[in-house]
């Protein structure tokens, strides 16, 4: 019969790496809106200055020292297919501004830009204006040991516009760092001359850098490698679509984002979203729906027809109508897709319309955060576009 | 020369033991809003005839759960007369008092139910109607209320237990139109909403009463630092006055931001209702990077403007100069080492005349949070529950 000698020291020291690697796991695993993070992530800008549509950002540095900030916008219009000057929402049917025949391009446009932030500094832009110096630059005054900020914030591509702004911790090099210093916020606002002001208000989704883990000089942010893992499901707590509430009608809208994105290739990426829906009797219901890139949709949308003509949100899994209770419990998972390198994780916000006594009231609206639960095992991907020509 | 026999199944035990304690303190060090908690902190909920609060709580397992509710009212009033009071002072205090309730979830349900009319039990609900699904539980109705509301996940004999199977949110409405001052302006039908705080509690212990906040052994710790971007009270909103600049809004349309700030104590001890004080520091910087510090200190339950905390008026406008700012809140440990963490959340306010009629757009934000707060004195944070639960 043939021993095995153990070594004793060895085999603790497997088993401290072992343990290791499985902290490593668990330290991944908490993507979060209320944590200093190296990526910040806002789902959801919008700009419709004509309608008194606005976005404001506030991005703030929490660090004791200054850091550099790499940003990026995606625009997600739509345009019509006979006319590219010509805005529309994919989410609806082809109406104007597409002329007869006509139908609604989906497109996802990035521009980005970049920022040094000094010690403790917090900034604020509206999406439509930008910012076009920093406050130190623009008051030619310099912060702590003489620093200045620096940078400019390009005003929206587009107005009306919808879409995202991703932004990244880089070192003075321009490439990702293992900081995790960047916080931030979006409020969107809805003012009239009636007067009236609507505002909602959400926490960037802040994606931490594993210390250490960050490959330098490297553009491709790996998550779940080198950044915390997206989520494997993320959770929606949601009054059902039509449900009324003290004395108003709710209606939810939901903005979804992939935490894969190439801005060097400008790609989009399609994933199949899976939502498990339950009401408050435990029952269960599923169904699913594509997105590419970008999706803004309201719940009763997700599984009928788009928009609202004759759009039968009656009869959604997510309407008071199917449901019978008021609220619901929404599990909404990303489908990997294998033949995608990178990968099919999700983020979102989540947005909530009450209507004041019912059709024809004044609408209010509020902002508020999707759970996340469990880690991918795929990991996701942040192409970076070279910062410079040397790069 | 003595020699040890090391034990290699021991050897491996122990490497594998400081590495998970060493896992349940990093995975475990902070508070959350997004992730299955053992312990829900709303730190603002109003029934006020003003405002009402909906709350929605869901079981995220498939096991059913449990949870033990408490109110706790922090409206303020006069210490000497007892009446109703407006800023909080040394003679205005909250009222600091508890109610509770018990509450019950299948696999996966969400429910729901407004502050200021609870929930009932209703043998046959219609379909569609505010009492559809099964029933949580009777939820007591509460009036004149402003506090907030904290939730511990139990078994079914009232024991506290760690599985982290709680979510929830609050929605603030609006019932009324107000023109009051500061933050205290609103219109009927608004709302707000925010996610309630998690607390995971480590699955592998039993909890005993009362309830460690211990950094993970136990629960997770509050945090050390909360940190609060907010725009600076009294500041022009910005996209009020690019719209008017641009001609979107009248000439004479003005505006201005305001911040609510609500901080709960993370120590509770509804036992024997003894309301805890935490000293709290504001370092705030401004936009240029300069530098201002004041403190308050809470007690049971604070709701106020920016501005209404301490004497030097270093949130407003006038003496930030820029349009946003972040402050820094740390709890200040007290000479006997004695201290203890909190939690909020922050509403901003936006308010606008074209001259002649006022408006206001309310949203809620949840803090930013850093680290794992355990007072110098090594007494961490403790919610202790009436001894029957």
């Amino acid at each position: 019969m043939r021993t095995v000698k153990w070594n004793p020291f060895l085999s603790g020291a497997m088993m401290l790496l072992g343990g290791m690697l499985l902290w490593a796991g668990a330290a991944r695993a908490d993507i979060s809106s209320t944590n200093p993070a190296a990526i910040v992530v806002f789902p959801k800008l919008v700009v419709n200055t004509a309608n008194g549509v606005d976005t404001i950002i506030q991005l703030t540095n929490t660090a004791p020292n200054p850091v550099n900030v790499r940003c990026f916008y995606v625009d997600a219009n739509g345009h019509c297919s006979n006319n590219s000057a010509a805005i529309c929402d994919p989410g609806e049917p082809p109406t104007p501004p597409c002329e007869s025949g006509a139908y609604c391009q989906p497109g996802w446009v990035e521009t980005d830009f970049a920022l040094t932030l000094t010690t403790n500094q917090p900034i604020v832009w509206t999406v439509s204006a930008g910012l076009p110096a920093l406050p130190l630059t623009a008051e030619q005054r310099p912060g702590i040991g003489g620093v200045f900020d620096g940078g400019s914030i390009p005003q929206s591509s587009e107005d009306p516009m919808i879409g995202e702004l991703k932004c990244v911790e880089v070192g003075a090099d321009e490439f990702p760092v293992d900081s995790n210093d960047l916080k931030g916020e979006a409020t969107i606002e809805i003012v009239s001359s009636t007067p009236t002001v609507d505002i909602e208000g959400y926490n960037a989704i802040g994606i931490q850098a594993i210390p250490g883990a960050v490959t330098p000089q490297d553009n491709t942010l790996i998550l779940g490698q080198e950044y915390n893992a997206c989520p494997a499901s993320l959770i929606l707590d949601h009054f059902f679509d039509d449900a009324p509430v003290l004395d108003s009608t709710v209606r939810t809208a939901l903005t979804l984002v992939p935490c894969s994105e190439d801005f060097n290739t400008q790609l989009p990426i399609t994933t199949v979203v899976q939502f498990l829906v339950y009401n408050e009797y435990e029952q269960r219901f599923s169904t699913s729906r594509s997105m590419t890139c970008f999706a803004e949709l309201f719940l009763s949308d997700i599984d009928t027809r788009l928009g609202d003509l004759n759009d039968n949100d009656a009869v959604s899994i997510f309407n008071i109508g199917t449901e019978g209770t008021l609220t619901g419990q929404t599990v909404i998972r990303g489908v990997a897709n294998p033949t995608n390198p990178a990968g099919n994780g999700l983020l979102g916000v989540v947005h909530e319309f009450h209507q004041l006594g019912g059709p024809g009231g004044p609408i209010y609206s509020a902002a508020y955060m999707l759970d996340m639960r469990g880690t991918r095992t795929q990991n996701d991907v942040i192409q970076l576009p070279p910062a410079s020509p040397a790069q | 020369m003595r020699t040890v026999k090391w034990n290699a199944f021991l050897s491996c035990l122990c490497g594998f033991a400081v590495v998970l304690g060493g896992v349940a303190i990093s995975a475990r060090a902070d508070v959350t809003t997004e992730t299955g908690a053992s312990i829900l902190i709303f730190p603002k909920v109003r029934a006020d005839g003003i405002f009402d609060t909906v709350i929605q709580i869901a079981n995220l397992s498939n096991n059913m759960v449990y949870a033990q509710c408490f109110y706790v009212n922090g409206t303020l009033q006069n210490t000497n007369t007892h009446l109703p009071c407006g800023v909080p002072s040394a003679t205005c205090v909250p009222l600091c008092q508890e109610t509770d309730f018990g509450i019950y979830l299948t696999k996966q349900q969400p429910t729901h139910w407004s502050v200021s009319t609870g929930r009932t039990f209703t043998p046959s609900p219609t379909f569609g109607s505010d009492t559809s699904g099964f029933a949580p539980g009777a939820v007591p109705p509460v009036g004149d209320f402003v506090g907030e509301l904290k939730c511990i996940e139990v078994d079914d004999s009232g024991a506290p237990i760690t599985r982290n199977d709680l979510k929830g949110e609050a929605t603030l409405v609006s019932l009324a139109t107000i023109d009051g001052t500061l933050s205290d302006q609103t219109v009927t039908g608004d709302v707000a909403k925010y996610n309630a705080i998690g607390i995971q509690g480590n699955p592998d212990v039993a909890p005993s009463n009362p309830l460690l906040l211990d950094g993970g052994a136990t629960y997770n710790a509050c945090p050390s630092e909360l940190i609060l971007n907010h725009f600076a009270s009294g500041a022009p909103d910005i996209v009020v006055t690019e719209l008017t600049a641009s001609g979107i809004l009248p000439p004479d349309t003005t505006s201005a931001e305001y911040t609510d700030l609500t901080l709960v104590p993370c120590t509770e001890d509804f036992e024997n209702q003894i309301p805890k004080s935490v000293t709290v520091q504001f370092l705030i910087y401004n936009e240029f990077e300069e530098q201002y510090s004041t403190s308050t200190t809470v007690s049971c339950f604070l709701e106020t403007e920016l501005t209404n905390i301490g004497s030097g008026q270093i949130f407003g406008y006038g003496v930030l100069g820029t349009d946003v700012a972040q402050a820094i809140i740390t709890p200040v440990a007290q000479t006997n080492g004695s201290s203890g963490g909190l939690v909020g959340i922050a509403e901003r306010i936006t308010t606008m005349t074209d001259g002649t009629t006022p408006t206001a757009g309310r949203a809620a934000y949840n803090l930013h949070s850093e680290g794992s707060y355990i007072p110098p004195n090594g007494q961490p944070d403790s919610i202790t529950l009436p001894a029957e639960q």
